[in-house]
């Protein structure tokens, strides 16, 4: 019998509701440890198929042969990162938001027991526990390891995600196309996104601010988020930060939802 | 079997056995609506005699509310299995026949709720008549809270399964945060209003994901690299009106960029230096447009020019021009 004993995912315990962080990085191991019971010969494996959430299209296949009992770990980074793919093609018409489309993959495997007489156990899905493969590597002591819980919007008091920079304090220019980039996760498209921006001077004290909303539909992705442009002389830094707005329903949809044009036919 | 057309009934019955019996031909028909069979009695032969083979299943339909039955030959009459018993587990979501006689085949697509998966089956029959059927894409197969996520499952009308999974779900029993609800930390960009002399905007993406970009200064501006592509030899047939003995092939011109930046902070030089390790760099134009570059391996030079401040120099390579050359 086999059993999953960790995944990517990490829960964290949480009031008023838990917190599951699905946002794992695809450069690092992306990682499923399975237990095994028993292994009744040296032919007997496991097959994992991995599937992209949503359109449930096969992305890969594999057989993995445990040695003995006990815990048996499975990397499927290699699999996934071959499906991301990044270049720098932001659009801000009409909008301060933009995502990379090939910048996330949501995953999730089935896995079914292989015996040596060519029966099979029973198949389990694991679609509930999706995954979101970001194409980003952490290092070696990173809180979390190489999942992305600390880049992962949530809404929870207390909790306050980064932004996806390496600079402490990023520089822009005046003039020049200037993004700042953050996981659009699905955490918070329950509700308004809107960037908030304090203009501060010289002396780091505030002269202003503006509220902008965001582009919903670009959700589920690495985001690029515009600051704003050509701010006057005496302003000298902007604080960014994202908060939420009005509650919009449970209206999205995954691609591949419904077709149309089909009927009961007797 | 010999191919006879009144095998198939249109889509409404399909007849599996025609037998003498008693001394009259019996035509034995199954009706799909009703899922029943009637004897049709002759006195006179109506085309070739046959029965098709024990255990053909020529029906598989859904009762109500949720047992799955398979109609079955058996001689001369149709016998119905009970396939699945178990209350809620299993929805037939599509049947469809293909091939022609004696070849054909019966698909049937049925919906696991357990395993969330379908699970297909043919089954070879000698008749494929079954007129197919296919519930609707509007029907709700499934739908589960797991955790706050509420999953929704449909059928594609291509016997696979679509979909829809509603995140935070209030039917899950999710509260809906307040409104104005700080969700990122408070990320600092300094404004600079001068430019540097010379500048150039890289843009990279770094290790987490996200991209970065600077405005360096171009230390030099260009400096070009060529290189031949070879020599051919020129055949010579009058020395005196010859003009040369071998022609160059082509010739390579790439082209590299100097570029620098100063009084950098150490967290500044830090959070440049991942240009250095990515493989996705571009340079920016402030008209909007971009091209690709990458930094030459080796180039680096960091220097500090005081406790605090430091300046870096590395080059980058331009795409490579096009040349007249093959």
């Amino acid at each position: 019998m086999v059993t999953i004993v960790s995944r990517p995912s990490i829960n964290i315990p949480s009031s008023p509701y838990n917190i599951v962080s699905r946002y794992v990085a695809a450069y690092n191991p992306v990682v499923y440890t399975f237990n095994f019971t028993d292994v009744p010969d040296a032919a007997y494996s496991l097959r994992i198929r991995v599937f992209e959430f949503g359109s449930n299209t096969l992305l890969a296949d594999m057989n993995v042969r445990p040695i003995r009992v006990g815990n048996l770990r499975v990397d499927l980074s290699r699999y996934v990162r071959s499906y991301l793919e990044s270049t720098y093609t932001p659009d801000f018409a009409g909008r301060i938001n933009d995502s990379e489309e090939k910048s996330v993959l949501r995953f999730y495997i089935t896995y079914q027991e292989q015996f040596i007489d060519g029966s099979t156990g029973a198949l389990v899905n694991d679609v509930t526990n999706y995954i979101n493969a970001s194409l980003s590597a952490k290092q070696l002591g990173d809180h979390y390891g190489q999942n992305m819980r600390d880049y992962t919007p949530f809404v929870k008091d207390g909790f306050f995600s980064k932004f996806l920079t390496k600079f402490e304090t990023p520089v822009k220019w005046n003039g020049w196309a200037f993004t700042i980039s953050f996981i659009y996760g699905e955490e918070i498209i329950g509700q308004e996104i809107k960037r908030i921006e304090n203009y501060l001077n010289i002396n780091k004290s505030f002269l202003s601010d503006s509220e902008t909303q965001l582009d919903r539909s670009k959700a589920n992705k690495i985001n690029w988020l515009k600051i704003s442009d050509n701010v006057s002389e005496s302003i000298k830094f902007i604080d960014v930060k994202l908060r939420t707005g009005v509650a919009v329903g449970e209206s999205y949809v995954y691609q591949g939802y419904v077709q149309d044009g089909y009927v009961e036919v007797r | 079997m010999e191919e006879i057309e009144d095998y198939c009934g249109s889509p409404t019955y399909v007849e599996y056995n025609r037998s003498f019996e008693g001394g009259l031909y019996k035509s034995y028909k199954y009706f799909f609506a009703s899922r029943s069979v009637s004897v049709f009695d002759s006195g006179f032969p109506g085309g070739v005699l046959f029965t098709i083979p024990d255990g053909t299943i020529i029906d598989v339909y859904q009762n109500s509310p949720q047992q799955i039955y398979r109609r079955v030959v058996v001689g001369s009459a149709v016998l119905h299995q009970n396939v699945f018993n178990a209350f809620g587990t299993k929805r037939l979501i599509k049947v469809q026949s293909s091939g022609t006689t004696p070849d054909g085949i019966l698909k049937v697509w049925i919906f696991n709720r357990q395993t969330k998966l379908v699970e297909y089956t043919e089954y070879p029959t000698p008749i494929p008549c079954h007129p197919g059927y296919s519930i609707t894409s509007d029907t709700v197969l499934l739908a589960s809270c797991e955790g706050y996520t509420r999953n929704t499952y449909y059928h594609d009308g291509n016997g696979g399964i679509t979909i829809q999974s509603v995140p935070n779900s209030t039917l899950c029993g999710y509260v809906v945060p307040a409104e104005n609800i700080d969700i990122t930390v408070i990320q600092r960009v300094r404004i600079e209003h001068c430019e540097p002399i010379n500048p150039i905007m890289l843009a990279w993406k770094n290790s987490l994901g996200g991209w970065d970009s600077w405005l360096f200064s171009a230390k030099q501006i260009f400096s070009i690299d060529t290189e031949t592509k070879g020599f051919v030899g020129v055949p010579i047939w009058d020395i005196e009106s010859a003009e040369e003995t071998q022609k160059e092939v082509g010739k390579s011109k790439q082209a590299s960029c100097k570029l620098g930046a100063d009084n950098l902070t150490v967290q500044e030089k830090i959070g440049i230096e991942e240009v250095l390790s990515s493989n996705i760099v571009y340079q920016l134009f402030k008209d909007g447009s971009k091209r690709r570059v990458s930094v030459n391996k080796g180039s680096y030079i960091s220097i500090d020019n005081s406790s605090t401040l430091q300046s870096i120099e590395f080059e980058i390579q331009l795409p490579d021009y096009y040349t007249l050359s093959n």
